[in-house]
Order: structure tokens, then C-alpha cells, then sequence
């Protein structure tokens, strides 16, 4: 196998912070990934596997959770790398969860304590049975206590203040040797790495704020793989004999109705569950799937994406396009037409604003929108766009404790484990990332036994109860997934991908195992 | 004592002009619907926490007006704040992103005047011919054209021969040696600095060519044709230099806005400046970095209005009698 090379990637995203604490884009947690240990990662089957933990046993019901690390493993910077560090990690978390710490709160969500009896034991402690323990913290990277450990006295704040500038103390396959803001970040292969040593000698990562010129960095031969593809490029990369993989994506599209029973009087028929029934059948899938995503991509159904494997209910299949039902749905309901075209629903015509956040409107979402309001027309609905950046949207949206909107268009970003996008819609997500107004004590239920179920077929059932009360509810009508494209020189080989992305925060795989071909 | 009148007068309402502008500019973005911590707190699992600790953390639950008072008493003690986005100073980070845009700004706003002048002249000097109406129709055209269109036809035509994206291609190890380095970033800089060039000489052309034409008809440039000098001399010493007062005032506004970058420029070719900058922080809502960068541009372009105004004073006696 040859060794050596530098693989030139280009992204769309961007490094905001080098600071696990402060950083929220996409890049950032991939480079915490591949420069910091994790205990566990996924494989490109999605199961979870051992990283910097060898081995694990939980007990006491599931409430404490025992890691066994690799012995002997360095930090770049030749500083031993144990369990007191991930102790230390995830005990700062813990400490200063309330503040310096608080976008990591989530993954330590019921754990009382985190301690290293032995320089190569890890014990986390919960206060109940925790399901997704794995999943969790999966997603949190382990930093060097020597380096960090100074930052986190008094109320924290040096936690969040700390630059953490290149080049980085790094434990995991790669060292972030430089960066340079909004331009590029390197990556050597780190010699002290305590597994499987990368075949590459390094990754430059160079960001992008133009698709189309990173299409053609690419295809001139100054980059060696892209992250993301634009479906209008695909065809000219598999022309010019590029490797593009397109695979089913873990995002999806959403057309989101207001689920609050004590809406505003003036669109209170939104709650009819005819009326979305009718809806959801007005919607032609089909076409947005050929349209919008040019054919990259799948009709939805689920909140949770297929992707993600068992978790994924595939007993609810996409609705079909019907307007002719869709239209006896809403006689059905008593809306009569009107002499406008427009049908009319409790004494005003049926025309609605739907609000669309920038992340819609930014890509692919007008097209979307625009195969939508020409089919509503059909049945009599006269649909709005209302333009508003991704902030204002969400404040509109939650607007008079959600009283006020009346449909939006948006998507999600599931994570591979269901937890994070069954939350979304518990009461307890209000303000927060509950972006329907649904709020059900029945599903709030189900979600926390659902974090509890030890047993993953008991869980597996949970969720699937869960994913039918929501398309029951019809809240969210799930328009479509999108594929992941990605697409890289065919000088290289060997690069997995897992949940449809070589470049992940999920896993260091992909550029441990990618290698020049030949 | 009418000169110092005259200055301080100008300096009292440039200084007052930004005073407002800072006031403007924090209002200005507060006033707008949404939630500046709404977007950074979306990290799965982090939810209400996360949301609740970075408003107190940036102030925000404090009443506007508060913010404004610390806003102003940090300001005058040299503190811009701290960006929401990574929680970096400020000035730190507007300094980087400056010295990056200059330098590429510089050249093509250079370029595109030195192009602009020598047009206009030609089209003034030959006025009716068909060089006049090829370099006023295209500076016409140049100028008419929105930038971003410009860019990305640029972007389109010529990518696959120039650089494209960032400052440079540094995929090596070991850093490049300096000479390497610089002709690194100036490659990089051609085609941003070509659109610039493009979009901006047509007003000089246009400006230069009008106000030449009219010093051309002028009686003391008559003398020197009854004198018998040579055209060149009469076009450039006599024609042109009477002709450049309006440009000061253009040329002083336009390097005004070069610290503010060429924000569609920037964001079209991944150019690491201050527009680019002003750009991520709009869309992020880093309210630091919008009135960092604000403060930036507004100081700027009122300090070179300035002192074009001192420069007109001088070049210009009418003004002072």
C-alpha cells in the first residue's frame, strides 16, 4: 500500500473556534475528531466501536458506565495520555455545565460524577439508565489536561477565552499543525497516534465560500477532494473521471404546520387533521425529488432518516400525490371553494404566509416551495413565502408562544443516534429547537422511556411508536432527503464513508484508511 | 484664521458625524427581529443552557440602553469587544482581516483609476471618434454591471487558469520561502482585483472625460493652441490637470471604502478580508464584529472626506475667499 501524500480537501464549511467550548460549524468538530482521542466511533456501518477505549461494561441497571483506555498512548507533545484525561474532560463538562461549558451539557445529561480509579479506568456515573450513553459521548473529544487544565479555575470563563491557536497539543490521528482564519488548516500525521497510523502524510483542509469555484479547484487538479458536491456539478465530475459517491443523506426537508391547539383564531383550521391530511397529499414528492435535488435524493417520510439504520420506522412510507383526494379531503372538511379559487375555512379564505428561514431560501428550498404553492393552488390553498434570515425565523416561529405562524418550510440535521431529533418536538424543546409549536405529554413519555430502555429492541420499538404519533400528527410533512455527494481524484482510494461523509466528526476511519492507489 | 476656522468646523462635524454612525450602528442591528445567540446555540444537545449562558456572557440580557453605555465606555478605552462567534478580541481579528483586504483593494481601486484617467482623457481628447465611443460605451457597460455578475463570470471563464479561491495554495509543510509566498498571494489577487478594476474605472472614464471636454473649451487652453505647444502638452498639463479637481473628491471616497473591502469581491473569491468578514458576521449576527467593522468603514471614509476637503481648501482658493 503506498504511503505519503498530502490529500487537499476543499469545504463549504468553516473552522469558527479551535475551542471544543466555543465552536458550533460542522469543520470544527471534525477537526476536534481527528486532532483529540474520542472513546468510542462509528465504522461505516454505523455500529459503535472502540477508539481510545478498548472495552466497556455498564452496570448497576445501566447507571454506571466502566471504559478501559489504551495504555501507553502520548500526547504529541510527549505527555502521557490516559484516563485521568477523559475523567478531567468530562468532569469540567459536568462542573461548569451551567456556563463555560453549556454546549456540551447535553452530551453529559444525567451523569453525576466522572473519575479515573486507575490511570487506564474510566467510571462515568448517572443518576438513571441512559440508553444512548455510546452515542453520547461519542461526541465528546478528550483534551489534554496539562494544556487546559489551568483555564478551568474560578467561574471558567478561561475555558471559553482560550484561542487554543495551531499548532494544537493533539492525541488523535492527526496534529493541527497550522490555521489560517476563513483560508486553510493542515493536518500531519501524528506519529505519537496510540491507533491505526493514517497512510497519508497529512490533509490540508481549504475552505470555500463559492461552491462552484471549489468545483473547478477541483477539477483542475489544486484539490483532491471536494465534501460536499452541488447536484448541478455531478455530472460534469463523473465526466471528467472523478470518483463521486452519492449516498443517502442524514438530512431532510420539512413543511412544518403550526401544532399549537391555541393558535390565533384566524388559522386555528391549521389543527383539522383533514386539512393536513389533504395537505400531505398535495404535496407532489416526486417532483421535488427531480426538481429541486435533481434527482439526488429521496422522498420523505420520517423523521428519522433511513440512513440511520434500525432507528428509522419504515412502516411509514411517503404519502403519495393525490390533488383529487387531497381536494375531497378538504370538501370532506367543509372548506367550499370560493369564488376566487380560494376555498374557505371558518368564514376566511384559505391563504397562509409560510415562513422561510435562510437556510431554506439559500439553497434549493424556492424551487421546493415554488412545485408546492402551484400544486396548493389546485386544492383551493393560497400559500405566501415570507423571507427572513435563520435568527428572525425562529423568533417568528416562536413568536406569542407560538400562536402566531402558520406554516414554515425548514430541515434537520439528524444526528446518527434518534434521541437528538426526537427531542426536537418534547415540550421541553420550547424556545429551544421546537420549531412546531407540538408539545405532547403522551410523547414526552415515550421519549423518556426511551432514553432509559437499556434493551435496544425495546428502545427500537419506542422509537418507532414515537416517529408514528408524530406523522399521525402530521406537524411535520418530511418533503424529501437529500443525498450526500461527495466526490475526490481517483489517485486516491479507500475512503469510507460513514453516514454518507469521509470528512465526519463521527469517525477518524475514513482518512486513517485512505491511501494513493496504486 | 479662516483656514483654522475652516478646519475646525470640518473636524467638529467629522467627529460628530461619527458619533452618530457609532450610535446607528448599535442600534441599527438590535433593532432587526431574531435573536443573536439563536443560531450559535444550535449545537445538538446543547439547547436552553447554552442559550441562557451566552446572553449573560455577551450582555444581551441586560436593557439595550445599558448596553449601549458599557458599548461606548469600553469603546473609548480601545475596546471593541469580543466577537459571539469564537470569543476573540475584536480588533484582533478586524486587524488580520484588514491587512489582508488592503493590499488587494489597493491594487485594483490603483488600477482602475490609472485606467479610468488614461480612457477618459483619450475618449475627451478624441472626442467624437471611434476610440471616444468604444471607451465610453464599454466604461459604460464596465460600470453598469453589478459586481457579483462580473465576478462570477470571471470566476467561470478564467478558474480553471488563475486562482480562484483565498489568498493561496499553501498545502505545504514547510512554509514557502517569501519571494515564493508573494507570488503566491499576487496570483491569487488578479482576478479579484480584476473585477474590481472592471466595476470601478467606468466612473472615473465617465468623470474624467467630462470635465477634460470642458477645461479642453476653455480660453487659456485656446492660448496654448494659439501658442502652438504641442497637443500632448496641452492635454496633460493644461487640459487634464485643471480637469482633475472632481476626482479628488472620488478618488478620496473610493479609498475611503477600501478598508471596507469589496464585500460581494470578497465573498465571490473566498478573499479573507474585512468584507468577507462583515459578510459571516451578518449572517452569524456577530453584532462585535458588525459594529467593529462599521466603526471601520464609517472612520474611514469620513477621515479621507476629510481630508479631501483640506485637499480641495488647498488646491481650489475659491473655497477659502
Amino acid at each position: 500500500m503506498k504511503q505519503g501524500g498530502v490529500f487537499r480537501l476543499g469545504s463549504s464549511s468553516s473552522i469558527d473556534s479551535l475551542n471544543p467550548f466555543v465552536a458550533f460549524q460542522a469543520d470544527a468538530y471534525t477537526t476536534f475528531e481527528y486532532i483529540y482521542p474520542s472513546l468510542v466511533q462509528y465504522n461505516p456501518k454505523l455500529q459503535i466501536v472502540p477508539d481510545f477505549a478498548t472495552s466497556w461494561q455498564e452496570s448497576d441497571g445501566g447507571k454506571v458506565w466502566t471504559f478501559h483506555t489504551v495504555k501507553g498512548a502520548k500526547w504529541s507533545d510527549g505527555k502521557p495520555l490516559n484516563a485521568n484525561d477523559a475523567a478531567w474532560t468530562f468532569a469540567t463538562i459536568l462542573k461548569y455545565q451551567k456556563g463555560p461549558t453549556a454546549n456540551s451539557a447535553g452530551v453529559v445529561a444525567h451523569m453525576t460524577s466522572a473519575t479515573a480509579p486507575d490511570a487506564n479506568t474510566l467510571v462515568l456515573t448517572y443518576s438513571q439508565p441512559v440508553a444512548n450513553v455510546l452515542s453520547q459521548i461519542q461526541q465528546v473529544v478528550i483534551l489534554p489536561e496539562h494544556v487546559w487544565s489551568k483555564y478551568a479555575t474560578g467561574n471558567g470563563k478561561g475555558l471559553t477565552n482560550f484561542a487554543n491557536t495551531a499548532p494544537i497539543v493533539s492525541g488523535g490521528p492527526f496534529i493541527l499543525t497550522s490555521y489560517t482564519a476563513k483560508q486553510n488548516a493542515l493536518f500531519k500525521r501524528n506519529p505519537t497516534f496510540y491507533g491505526p497510523k493514517p497512510h497519508i502524510q497529512g490533509i490540508a483542509l481549504e475552505f470555500f465560500t463559492n461552491e462552484d469555484a471549489m468545483v473547478t479547484a477541483l477539477k483542475s487538479g489544486q484539490l483532491d477532494g471536494v465534501e460536499s458536491v452541488p447536484t448541478t456539478s455531478v455530472t460534469q465530475l463523473k465526466k471528467g473521471g472523478f470518483d463521486v459517491s452519492k449516498t443517502p443523506g442524514d438530512a431532510f426537508d420539512d413543511f412544518i404546520i403550526n401544532d399549537n391547539p391555541n393558535q390565533e383564531a384566524s388559522h386555528r383550521e391549521l389543527m383539522n387533521p383533514l386539512l393536513r391530511q389533504a395537505f400531505d397529499y398535495a404535496i407532489n414528492r416526486n417532483q421535488i425529488v427531480s426538481t429541486s435535488l435533481l434527482g439526488y435524493g429521496a422522498p420523505g417520510s420520517t423523521i428519522v432518516p433511513p440512513v440511520t439504520g434500525n432507528w428509522s420506522d419504515p412502516n411509514i412510507k411517503p404519502v403519495p400525490f393525490d390533488i383529487s383526494k387531497a381536494n375531497a379531503l378538504l370538501d370532506q372538511a367543509g372548506y367550499k371553494m370560493g369564488s376566487n379559487g380560494l376555498r374557505v375555512a371558518n368564514g376566511h379564505p384559505m391563504s397562509y404566509k409560510v415562513i422561510m428561514p435562510s437556510d431554506t431560501t439559500g439553497g434549493y428550498g424556492n424551487r421546493s416551495f415554488a412545485i408546492i404553492q402551484a400544486d396548493f393552488k389546485q386544492i383551493g390553498v393560497q400559500l405566501t413565502p415570507v423571507d427572513l434570515d435563520n435568527s428572525a425565523a425562529y423568533s417568528a416561529l416562536t413568536a406569542n408562544n407560538y400562536k402566531n405562524f402558520e406554516i414554515s418550510m425548514w430541515d434537520w440535521y439528524p444526528e446518527t443516534d434518534p434521541d437528538f431529533i426526537l427531542s426536537v418536538l418534547t415540550c421541553g424543546s420550547f424556545n429551544v429547537w421546537n420549531d412546531t409549536g407540538y408539545c405532547s405529554k403522551a410523547y414526552d413519555n415515550l421519549y423518556s422511556q426511551q432514553s432509559a430502555a437499556m434493551i435496544p429492541a425495546q428502545r427500537q420499538q419506542i422509537v418507532y411508536q414515537m416517529q408514528e404519533m408524530i406523522s399521525k400528527a402530521a406537524t411535520y410533512l418530511v418533503l424529501d432527503y437529500p443525498d450526500s455527494i461527495e466526490a475526490h481524484s481517483t489517485k486516491w482510494t479507500d475512503l469510507p464513508l460513514v453516514a454518507g461523509a469521509s470528512w465526519t466528526g463521527q469517525s477518524t476511519i475514513p482518512f486513517e484508511s485512505v491511501h494513493l492507489a496504486g | 484664521m479662516r483656514r483654522a476656522d475652516y478646519v475646525i468646523k470640518r473636524a467638529t462635524f467629522a467627529l460628530i458625524t461619527i458619533f452618530v454612525a457609532i450610535t446607528l450602528n448599535f442600534f441599527l442591528f438590535r433593532v432587526l427581529p431574531g435573536n443573536a445567540v439563536t443560531d450559535l446555540a444550535r449545537v445538538p444537545h446543547a439547547g436552553a443552557n447554552l442559550k441562557h449562558a451566552l446572553t449573560v456572557e455577551f450582555g444581551l440580557d441586560k436593557p439595550k440602553w445599558e448596553q449601549y453605555l458599557v458599548y461606548l465606555k469600553e469603546l473609548f478605552h480601545g475596546n471593541m469587544g469580543v466577537s459571539f462567534v469564537n470569543q476573540q478580541p475584536v480588533s484582533h481579528l478586524l486587524l488580520t482581516d484588514l491587512k489582508n483586504t488592503v493590499p488587494m483593494v489597493t491594487v485594483g481601486t490603483l488600477a482602475s483609476i490609472v485606467v479610468g484617467v488614461f480612457t477618459g482623457v483619450l475618449a475627451a481628447w478624441r472626442r467624437g471618434s471611434l476610440a471616444d465611443h468604444i471607451s465610453t460605451n464599454t466604461a459604460i457597460f464596465a460600470y453598469a454591471f453589478p459586481t457579483q455578475w462580473l465576478g462570477l463570470m470571471l470566476l467561470i471563464l478564467l478558474s480553471s487558469h488563475l486562482p480562484s479561491n483565498g489568498m493561496t495554495w499553501e498545502f505545504l509543510f514547510s512554509p514557502e520561502p517569501f519571494w515564493q509566498h508573494l507570488a503566491d498571494v499576487a496570483q491569487h489577487m488578479i482576478l479579484p482585483a480584476l473585477t474590481l478594476l472592471l466595476t470601478a474605472y467606468g466612473s472615473y472614464t465617465l468623470v474624467v472625460r467630462t470635465s477634460v471636454l470642458e477645461t479642453l473649451g476653455e480660453d487659456y487652453v485656446l492660448t496654448a493652441r494659439a501658442k502652438g505647444l504641442p497637443p500632448q502638452r496641452i492635454v496633460w498639463r493644461h487640459a487634464v490637470r485643471n480637469a482633475l479637481l472632481p476626482m479628488v473628491t472620488l478618488i478620496a471616497l473610493d479609498f475611503g471604502y477600501i478598508v471596507g473591502g469589496a464585500l460581494l469581491i470578497e465573498v465571490i473569491f473566498s478573499w479573507p478580508g474585512i468584507g468577507l468578514a462583515m459578510y459571516n458576521a451578518v449572517t452569524q449576527r456577530d453584532y462585535p464584529m458588525l459594529q467593529g467593522g462599521f466603526l471601520i468603514l464609517t472612520v474611514s471614509v469620513i477621515l479621507l472626506n476629510f481630508i479631501s476637503d483640506l485637499v480641495y481648501f488647498r488646491l481650489d482658493p475659491r473655497i477659502s475667499e
